[in-house]
């Protein structure tokens, strides 16, 4: 667990690498008002948007894409869920540049229901890291006292997402620690599910 | 390419590789070991999915038979084929 993961700009090649996968911490911003699916704005600390987060809707199997511009010109990630009905849902994160998985995360789902809990895996499916609400009591009070209680989650390589308090707007903050060697594609997958999908029971 | 009892065939939709991947992958997207893209591998292996495409089966052949007894063998066909078409888009759509 808290293993690094390398990220490959090999795969970039000739490509510049998108301001979206540089930031070391940006804050997912769910669009208000929006009536079908939800979509995301990311910001950097300087309110510059790095990328829009789409989730399609009417899909029987979770579909989220990740583009670099509101207009959706330019498609950054794909995020898919394996099934259409799946208690621990798996979700494969591919880099749209490049076609290439960059890897997956679960959610576990006997575990989330006192506790999110996450499992972030390769591109072969192997668990490299973990993600999960920091405090167990936090997690508890949110179940059965309010869930206006904002989240935090906790990467073990490296990584916290915060969510601000806010009763109307969902809004997820992402740092990434300094000296982490994350890929930051995945990073970005799994803030973008974790903002579409716990943000869900927010709303 | 080896393909043993724990893996399953894959084709990627780029290249049209052949590859084996684990049987627990059935469903998810997997890198082309050829091409390098990713491509989906075919199949679901969720457990509840599972019971739930058994139930709906189930609930059609319980249907078919209860229609049968009230109006008759051309009524009770009728529902199972209807049926079997239903969740055969809906398997389709998945």
């Amino acid at each position: 667990m808290g293993r690094a993961l390398p990220f490959s700009p090999s795969i970039l090649d000739g490509m510049s690498i998108p301001a979206a996968f540089e930031a070391d911490s940006y804050v997912l911003r769910r669009k208000f008002l929006k009536i079908l699916g939800a979509s995301f704005h990311v910001r950097d600390g300087s309110g510059n948007l790095l990328a829009f987060c789409a989730q399609k809707a009417f899909k029987l199997k979770e579909d989220i894409r990740v583009f670099e511009d509101e207009e959706k010109t330019k498609p950054l990630l794909t995020i898919q869920a394996r099934q259409a009905i799946d208690f621990s849902a798996c979700y494969d994160i591919v880099d749209a540049t490049s076609g290439v998985k960059v890897g997956a995360a679960r959610r576990k789902g006997m575990k989330s229901i006192l506790r999110d809990s996450w499992e972030v895996l390769d591109a072969d499916d192997h668990v490299i890291d973990k993600l999960e609400e920091d405090s167990a009591g936090m997690a508890l009070a949110r179940r059965f006292l309010s869930n206006l209680i904002p989240q935090t989650f906790k990467l073990g390589g490296g990584a916290t997402f915060k969510q601000r308090f806010n009763p109307f707007i969902y809004s997820l903050e992402v740092s990434i620690h300094r000296g982490a060697e994350i890929d930051k594609r995945l990073l970005m997958g799994v803030a973008t599910l974790i903002a579409a999908i716990e943000g869900r029971q927010d709303s | 390419m080896a393909f043993d009892s724990g893996s399953i065939g894959a084709t990627c939709e780029h290249c049209q590789a052949m590859f084996p991947v684990a049987k627990s992958a059935a469903g998810s997207l997997q890198n082309c070991p050829e091409c390098g893209r990713a491509t989906s591998v075919g199949g679901e292996n969720d457990p509840l999915w599972t019971v739930i495409k058994g139930a709906a089966v189930l609930g059609l052949v319980v249907a078919s038979v209860l229609v049968y007894q009230i109006g008759g063998p051309v009524a009770g066909a009728a529902v199972f084929l209807v049926g079997a078409a239903i969740l055969g888009l809906v398997r389709a759509a998945l």
